[in-house]
């Protein structure tokens, strides 16, 4: 009576290993409701087994047939509360469904398995007698077991037993296990191509088949019969030469196929539950093993993903559950000993969230131990003592991640071998997903992963290198750089052996593509439009920072001899012009983040991703390829393994890193304040900056009309005559450019006016001061260097200047002011460390005491701390904790300090803000650059005090 | 290999050149032959392989014979071909010289290959079919196209 054709037995095999599946989650269900079964459950796992049994029956395979049988015989008796669900019940009934499940996946060779054991139990368990041993039936009887499977035999019942009880039930080459050795970095290669290869054919015919809604089909189908249409239109609009209706058809293929698009994305989506499903029999298996009380709930488990990431998240889920079953949830006895239920919680959760599905694990164990962490950190020399105390609690556990890194006490089987959560963040990150953790000591972990809803079409970023053209999948890419050749002196420079970029106060290694390629670096050179060989070792300027790390030596190059570089050097070097400006990608995959070095950036594109054949598996610093409009093959990079390769290591809490990062503390205070600045040049490739509000007036001028007089350039002015100064004058700098026309910046300064030439023309820019590097500063008059519209700029200090060239009028000046000799203590306070010591510099060496605060509460206790002895306060408006609106509130209320003067000091300086500040009870209102009024108002203040 | 067998039916064979010398592969093995087009160069990849190309949406790993076989390097030419073969899942080009004639060869026309045959890879041939004119060698396709490792020069 057997009727077997290979097309009911394939039917056969899909539908059973469908019901199957949920056969586990549903009985385990139903143990944990205890007492109360709920019939809908049982009905279910008792239809699945009996539409086995049958189907087994019709198609003649009388073994399955058989199990299925007393599979069935015994929840019937469960259904009619004959049987009672313990453990020991569940065992027998999920051990018989793993065999059942495997010999419907492989029917053919289904008769000649034992299944003597299932039956013997499981009709002991129906016909209430004890079972033939005590314990499970698994341990007598596997002598047996082994003479007639041509499968490797479960072994005897050990620990050791858990790892295959783990694997999916279908046969098939063995699952990668998160916790294998650690591989090598040459070997550890799960790329994109892999997968898609994985996909192809070798896995179960299972694998091969996907389910597809009709109704999806139907639209499939449609959108295939526009596409058609629309082709037709094309052929026509072609031929008919009509541009009109070309363009008009052109939207329509876009149209249509992106539809067809996302509509064949559709058929690859499968819900979660596939994978959720084998997780509830995992958990029941390791807490039993660990003797802990543990129930898992699911949630979400119809959110849709795509296949392979579906097949990509099974491992790391699996890991991530282990964990929390091993690290997290503690023993009943524990548990009640610290007042909780002594069943513990593990909830996995799936939901959508915009172009993302989001999978949460929580459980409600012991958490995670900071001091641990840090201990076994330092203890394997990943975290170094003092930067212990600087660490976040987010810091903290993000230190698992590293590789190497396990916080078990003892290596058990279950997890914590020493690696692991470094493979699942590598592993999530080739799927383009994010892992964060969140936990709370005593109270539980919180983990969440971010995946994208697909993989086979990725948005990515389109890089040239040499001639070559790569993408970088944009999962991977944090930023694009472009480094104009002036700034390479401040942003790159090198620490130990590595060159690295400075980004935000972090410092970041660099990776140069074309080294990891093996391609000659090229660059182009402006004057032919050429590409050339590029013979630089290193693309850190020369001028750069050098080997913090071990510094005995400051390898810096006074800034005045970069100024003045011979002019035939300055004139060939290319890193000065436009075009050897230096891109970075800044790209990150697991924990590392570093900078790769390329040619130039091309556009932003979706890609559809394709595997690699075998002849490049070992190249594994590709993750697979793509076809780009153009038709022609580009590479896809595969960031993670690039870094591997080159052996990268983080930078991260290296001494140098964490001084950047307080420099950036300060440089962020700083970008607060805007200063509206005059740019000039005096030669074409240095610029200087004065505060605008200096500046009285900026005149063009014909050189011819400037006399020499008495060594000085003079000019008729207005009726008057002004006298000139170049730059060259008094400091360091490339000489004038001499031109017929010139512009000249008219300043007064002590009661004169006077004027700075420079080359025409100049701007006036408000700018953020960003990143004054004072520490580089050798000459006089120059405050500091920063980087404006990507051009190096020396910020002059005006007085300096002009007391450089011309100290007489000083001199003249003070003897003719007509207030008393300078002296009395003032009170500074000034967040920007810039200011602060640019302020406090020339009001000391004004004559005058100065206590500086970084803030308003600071200067407010220094100011109690000195009762009568402050003379004047100077204050910045924004600061933190308390403004200077704020300070000058509290001085004005205080009956011993209200006589004080108190002025504004700040970089805003419009009428409205003086009137605001006036109002505000502030004495005078100044501008910080301003050096001569600040201190002719503090003269006047402190002379004014006197005279009450 | 080699072993003859007078009862076998002719088999038919694609020829083609690498420098001067006429190989040949089973026609049923061969899927199509292209000119070479535009060709993506991996970098870091074994020096036997040549590029990356299209072919109608599927990306198609083109081997250089010259190299697999260890002849001396020639550099493609107008005349080079592009013979795309099966291997399992996976499709693969083999860049030729130039493309020859379609020819049935009957089966006791085999020999051995000799020692000196096809640079110092001669395992890579199955045999030598002598025809009236000239010797044909006969790629042995299992053996070229395996992947070979190499070790990758990485110098950082």
């Amino acid at each position: 009576m057997t009727f077997q054709n290979e097309e009911h037995v394939r039917i056969f095999v899909d539908e059973s290993l469908d019901h199957l599946m949920s056969f586990e989650k549903n009985l385990l269900a139903i143990q944990d409701q205890e007492g109360e079964i709920n019939d809908e459950l049982i009905n279910k796992i008792f239809r699945a087994a009996h539409s086995i049994k049958g189907g087994a029956g019709f198609l003649g395979f009388t073994r399955i047939k058989e199990l299925a049988h007393k599979v069935e015989n015994v929840l019937g008796g469960i259904r009619d509360r004959k049987v009672r669900v313990d453990s020991m019940v569940v065992g027998v009934l999920l051990k018989a469904v793993d065999d059942l499940g495997k010999m419907v996946s492989d029917p053919a060779n289904s008769e000649g398995k034992d299944i003597s054991i299932h039956i013997e139990a499981l009709l002991a368990i129906s016909e209430l007698r004890p079972l033939p041993e005590t314990g499970e039936p698994e341990q007598n009887t596997s002598p047996v077991r082994q003479t007639i499977q041509e499968r490797p035999a479960p072994k005897e019942k050990t620990t050791e037993q858990l790892e295959p009880v783990l694997l999916p039930p279908e046969p098939g080459p063995p699952r990668k296990q998160p916790t294998a050795p650690p591989p090598s970095p040459e070997e550890k290669k799960t790329s994109l191509a892999d997968r898609s290869r994985d996909r192809g054919g070798k896995t179960a015919g299972r694998e091969g088949s996907v389910r597809v809604h009709v109704s999806l089909l139907d639209s499939l189908m449609n959108l295939a019969g526009e596409l058609v249409l629309s082709r037709n239109q094309l052929l026509q609009a072609v031929a008919s030469n009509d541009q009109v209706r070309l363009e008009a058809v052109a939207q329509r293929v876009n149209f249509v196929t992106t539809e067809l698009q996302e509509s064949v994305m559709l058929t690859r989506m499968q819900p979660v539950g596939k994978i959720f499903q084998r997780y509830p029999r995992m958990v029941w298996e390791l807490a039993k093993n660990k003797g802990k009380e543990i129930l898992l709930t699911l949630e979400g488990e119809e959110v849709e993903l795509d296949k392979t990431i579906i097949e990509g998240i099974s491992d790391p889920l699996t890991h991530l559950i282990r964990n929390s079953i091993d690290h997290g949830i503690e023993t009943p006895a524990e548990r009640v000993a610290v007042g909780k239920d002594t069943r513990g919680r593990i909830e996995l959760k799936a939901h959508h969230e915009p172009g993302q599905v989001v999978i949460e694990i929580n459980d409600d164990g012991r958490g995670m131990d900071s001091t641990k962490i840090i201990a076994t950190a330092l203890a394997k020399g990943i975290l170094q003592e003092e930067q212990c105390k600087t660490i976040s609690d987010h810091e903290i556990l993000n230190l698992i991640f590293l590789p190497g890194f396990s916080t078990a006490e003892q290596v058990t089987e279950l997890s914590g071998r020493g690696v692991g959560m470094d493979v699942v963040k590598t592993n999530l990150d080739r799927l383009g997903g994010q892992i964060t953790i969140k936990s709370k000591p005593g109270l539980g972990t919180s983990i969440l992963i971010k995946l994208p809803l697909t993989m086979a079409i990725i948005s990515s970023q389109v890089v040239y290198c040499g001639d070559e053209r790569f993408v970088i999948p944009q999962s991977n890419l944090d930023e694009l750089l472009r480094i104009p050749a002036a700034e390479v002196k401040h942003r790159l420079e090198v620490v130990g052996k590595v060159e690295v970029l400075r980004l935000r106060g972090k410092l970041l290694p660099l990776v140069k593509l074309t080294k990891v390629l093996g391609i000659p670096p090229t660059y182009l050179e402006p004057s032919i439009e050429k590409k050339r060989r590029d013979r630089r070792i290193s693309i850190v300027d020369r001028r750069s920072r050098r080997s913090p790390i071990n510094e005995s030596i400051q390898n810096e190059v006074p800034l005045g001899e970069e100024l003045c570089p011979s002019s035939r050097r300055a004139e060939e070097d290319r890193r000065r012009s436009r075009a050897s400006t230096t891109h970075i990608a800044i790209v990150h995959s697991g924990e590392i983040q570093y900078g790769l070095v390329i040619n130039t950036f091309g556009d932003a594109e979706e890609i559809v991703v394709k595997s690699l054949g075998s002849h490049l598996e070992h190249c594994t610093i590709y993750s697979g390829a793509t076809i780009m409009g153009d038709g022609r093959v580009t590479l896809i990079l595969d960031v993670g393994n690039i870094a591997r390769k080159v052996r990268l290591n983080t930078l991260e809490n290296t001494g140098r890193a964490r001084e950047v990062a307080f420099k950036e503390e300060t440089r962020l205070k700083l970008r607060t304040e805007k200063q509206s600045l005059l740019l000039f040049r005096c030669a074409p490739d240095e610029q200087f900056a004065v505060p605008l509000n200096l500046v009285q007036r900026v005149e063009q001028i014909q050189t011819s009309a400037i006399q020499t007089a008495a060594g000085k350039k003079i000019m008729p002015y207005r009726g008057g005559s002004i006298v000139l100064f170049s730059l060259d004058d008094g400091i360091k700098v490339k000489p004038l450019e001499p031109a017929d026309e010139m512009m000249a910046i008219i300043f007064k300064i002590a009661g004169r006016e006077t004027a700075l030439l420079s080359t025409i023309p100049v701007f006036s820019a408000e700018v953020r001061l960003l990143d004054i590097d004072e520490a580089n500063v050798h000459l006089p008059a120059v405050m500091g260097s920063t980087v404006i519209a990507g051009q190096v700029t020396l910020l002059l200090n005006i007085y300096d200047l002009f007391s450089t060239l011309v100290p007489d009028w000083f001199e003249n000046e003070t003897a003719s002011l007509d207030i008393p000799a300078p002296g009395g203590t003032i009170l500074y306070a000034e967040d920007s460390n810039f200011f602060r010591n640019q302020v406090s510099s020339f009001i000391s060496s004004a004559g005058y005491q100065i206590l500086v605060a970084e803030d308003g509460s600071i200067a407010w206790d220094l100011l109690q701390k000195n009762r009568g002895k402050i003379d004047l306060v100077l204050t910045d408006i924004e600061m933190p904790n308390l403004n200077g609106f704020g300070l000058v509130e509290k001085i004005k209320a205080d009956p011993d300090f209200t006589k004080i003067p108190v002025i504004a000091l700040t970089t805003l300086a419009g009428e409205e803000d003086r009137n605001k500040g006036i109002e505000a009870g502030f004495d005078d209102y100044l501008v910080k650059l301003d050096q001569e009024k600040l201190l002719q108002g503090i003269r006047a203040m402190l002379a004014g005090k006197t005279n009450f | 290999m080699t072993t003859k067998n007078p009862d076998a039916p002719p088999l038919d064979f694609i020829t083609f050149y690498l420098q001067e010398m006429l190989c040949g592969i089973e026609l049923s093995q061969v899927e199509s032959i292209h000119k070479l087009g535009e060709i993506t160069q991996p970098y870091q990849a074994a020096d036997y392989v040549m590029g990356l190309i299209n072919l109608r949406g599927r990306i198609v790993t083109v081997l250089d014979l010259h190299r697999k076989l260890g002849f001396a390097i020639s550099a493609s030419t107008q005349e080079s071909h592009v013979i795309i073969v099966r291997d399992g899942e996976e499709i693969i080009g083999l860049l030729v010289d130039r493309i020859g004639d379609a020819i049935t060869v009957p089966v006791d026309s085999w020999e051995q290959p000799s020692v000196n045959i096809g640079g110092n890879q001669q395992n890579h041939f199955r045999g030598v079919c002598k025809m009236k004119h000239e010797l044909i060698a006969i790629l042995d396709l299992d053996e070229v196209l395996k992947p070979e490792q190499h070790s990758s020069g990485m110098t950082l």
